[in-house]
């Protein structure tokens, strides 16, 4: 018997359930970068040069980009996580004596994960589209963090929205908001620029200072008050999507 | 079915103890004894050869043993003791060639050693599952309304009923999956709504609809519930060799279980229940959609594991698999046990053996019915019910009968009583499983 403690021993077998899951159907990895990819050709090579931003506009799209390679990925999650309780085998982990949360720290982590294989082609295509950053290597610390805390907090409540899905074709549907969202952010042109209404709505919703916090940690001028928002964001919606998701898992049986 | 029901019980449970209870040391169901034979009739038993030279010590010898047997082709005869509900793993051999044509396959017999009160007694009078009272409603609707069941351990338990009667809720309050409204459920002895750690330590659950991983490999499906059982990565890597081979799941064992049959799916899914060796498996409806040959693999793993001392609580809506595999049956209705009891006994509430006898015309319908007295007439169906105990015997004398008065009989069968009478004796309605069958 290890020492480790149970939670953490079945929440890793979980994981490892949900990584060869991904690696037997590696498309949807592939699925979720390429509309990033695509958008990121379509607007630094198209639209950008019409939109003033005040720099280059690859530097200014990339961090917005690198949120919607996190927000398309997810409903890989939510259909996974839905198709989980559809099936007999919840039941049978749940017959088991198996950790109550593993089975959904297993899709989170998981999520996290893949999220993180994407982020790192957005990265990758930034930089040979000719993204140039003065950060420190501090600041790239801190980038990776606010791109790992904005995954960890989109894949709880990616996994809650999947668990409460009546059917995993529906549950692809739940995440399209946090695809959405992104769009109404200052990910592709600033906030200031939108008409009213609009305007408030971006500056107001949780992508706009995790946006603005990581571009800022990519320019190397790091704002602390953006930062606090986005981790603030990061943390709630972590915790919603948590409670969440562990009440939905134990009402379904 | 080809197989031959007698009408009578012939498993008397505690009917045929025998004698010499007393001896230290020795069981004396395993000399010379009887047998509870499928006549009903005692016979005498003489014990042929032992698989091992051992005595059971003393402790089990104080304990009540059961002894159960079955025949193969040529009319040798398996029995095996079970010690206070555990398979003793020892095999008897006897050669009754005389009984090998008789009946049903299996014949049981208790018998008693000095009982000194020990544990062992105590544990093999301990059920398996014990419920009382058990009720559960969604909103209005009444799934469950007051189910009593005792399952001793180490038996087969059949809950037989439709679609719809409650079988499946029932096997989820079972295995602590849902709560229920009120009543006791004690599985190997704990409260399921206070030890319900204890009681998932202890049992498997298969389910109807087969809860293996499709994504994961077979054996990757079996290291999976090693894994979670937090079994030693050797002893892991054993078990999931073992049930591969014991399943006949070798050759598709690197394959992803989305491309398995409907039948291979079953099959990993009760290894993947049998990975933790548990006392008591619950298989909700484990031959539902399967062919007759995978249905007939599934009895037979259902029967080996009883063989080694599990106890199995299975429902079904096949009649005849009830029938096949159970030592009790219970008749679920709309949340209602409408019957609990051993198959024959259950036969024994309908009518007797008849032979419908089919006829071209009215005519000869008529006339075969005013020889034929006390016989049905069914007009609509040109058919003629025959009471009759199904013997050689008695069929050519009918059918002599019927030759006597020149009557032309189109077809004739004999139809034993089985189990799909017994649910229409006792709920006034068909079941369901008749036309799915």
């Amino acid at each position: 018997m290890s020492t480790i403690p149970a939670p953490l021993t079945d929440s890793r077998i979980m994981l490892r359930r949900n990584l060869k899951h991904i690696l037997r159907n590696p498309v949807t990895i592939f699925n979720a970068a390429l509309m990033p990819v695509v958008l990121m050709l379509l607007l630094v090579y198209v639209f950008g040069n019409a939109f003033n931003v005040g720099e280059h506009y690859v530097e200014y799209a990339t961090p917005g980009l690198i949120l919607l390679a996190i927000s398309y990925g997810l409903s890989a999650t939510a259909v996974s996580v839905s198709s989980d309780m559809a099936k007999g085998i919840i039941n049978r982990f749940k017959v088991m004596n198996v950790s109550r949360g593993a089975v959904l720290t297993g899709h989170v982590m998981a999520t996290v994960l893949g999220s993180s294989v994407t982020v790192a082609v957005i990265i990758g295509m930034a930089f040979a589209l000719g993204f140039r950053s003065s950060a420190t290597l501090l600041d790239w610390l801190g980038a990776i963090g606010v791109i790992a805390a904005a995954a960890f907090a989109a894949a709880w409540l990616t996994v809650a929205l999947g668990m409460a899905a009546k059917t995993p074709e529906s549950a692809g549907l739940t995440v399209v908001p946090l695809i959405l969202l992104p769009f109404v952010s200052s990910a592709i042109v600033p906030a200031a620029k939108m008409g009213q209404g609009v305007r408030q709505f971006a500056e107001y919703q949780p992508f706009t200072p995790i946006i603005e916090s990581l571009r800022g940690l990519l320019a190397g001028t790091p704002s602390g008050g953006y930062a606090a928002a986005a981790l603030a964001w990061c943390a709630g919606i972590a915790l919603v999507g948590y409670l969440w998701a562990l009440a939905t898992f134990r009402r379904r049986a | 079915m080809t197989r031959q029901l007698p009408a009578r019980d012939e498993r008397q449970p505690g009917g045929a103890s025998r004698s010499g209870a007393g001896r230290v040391g020795r069981p004396v169901c395993e000399g010379p004894g009887e047998l509870s034979g499928p006549a009903g009739r005692t016979e005498p038993w003489r014990t042929a050869e032992r698989a091992d030279g051992e005595t059971p010590g003393d402790d089990q010898a104080a304990a009540a043993a059961r002894v159960q047997g079955w025949p193969d082709a040529g009319g040798t005869w398996f029995l095996e003791t079970r010690w206070g509900g555990r398979s003793g793993g020892r095999r008897y051999l006897a050669q009754r060639p005389d009984l090998a044509q008789r009946g049903r396959t299996r014949c049981q017999w208790s018998c008693q050693g000095r009982d000194r009160g020990g544990a062992d007694s105590d544990r093999m009078r301990s059920s398996a599952i014990a419920v009382s009272g058990l009720r559960k409603a969604y909103g209005d609707k009444i799934v469950l309304d007051g189910i009593d069941l005792d399952v001793p351990a180490s038996t087969v338990f059949s809950l037989l009923g439709p679609n719809g009667a409650g079988k499946t809720t029932t096997v989820n309050v079972l295995t602590t999956l849902i709560k229920a409204d009120s009543g006791t459920v004690r599985v190997a002895g704990h409260d399921i709504a206070t030890e319900t750690k204890a009681v998932r330590a202890v049992i498997g659950v298969t389910g109807q609809f087969a809860a293996v991983d499709e994504l994961l490999t077979g054996e990757e499906n079996l290291q999976l519930m090693a894994d979670l059982h937090h079994l030693r990565a050797g002893e892991g890597k054993r078990v999931v060799t073992s049930l591969l081979e014991r399943f006949d799941l070798v050759e598709p064992a690197q394959k992803m279980a989305a491309t398995y049959s409907g039948g291979m799916r079953r099959k990993l899914d009760l290894a993947m229940t049998l990975v933790t060796r548990p006392q008591i498996i619950f298989l909700d409806e484990p031959t539902a959609g399967l062919d007759p040959r995978s249905r007939r693999t599934m009895w037979n793993i259902v029967r080996e594991l009883v063989a080694d001392g599990v106890t199995v609580f299975l429902t079904t809506q096949y009649l005849e698999e009830a029938d096949q595999l159970a030592d009790r049956i219970a008749v679920l209705d709309q949340g209602h046990l409408v019957a609990q009891g051993t198959p024959d006994a259950l036969k024994r509430q309908v009518p007797g053996s008849h032979v419908p006898l089919r006829f071209t015309d009215v005519r000869e319908l008529d006339a075969a019915a005013r020889v034929l007295t006390g016989s049905t007439v069914d007009d609509a169906a040109l058919t003629l019910r025959v009471p009759s105990d199904g013997r050689a015997k008695s069929l050519r004398a009918l059918l002599d009968r019927l030759d006597e008065h020149s009557i032309d009989v189109e077809e004739f069968s004999v139809h034993t009583p089985d189990l799909d009478d017994v649910f229409l004796a006792l709920t006034g309605h068909a079941s369901t499983a008749e036309n799915t069958q």
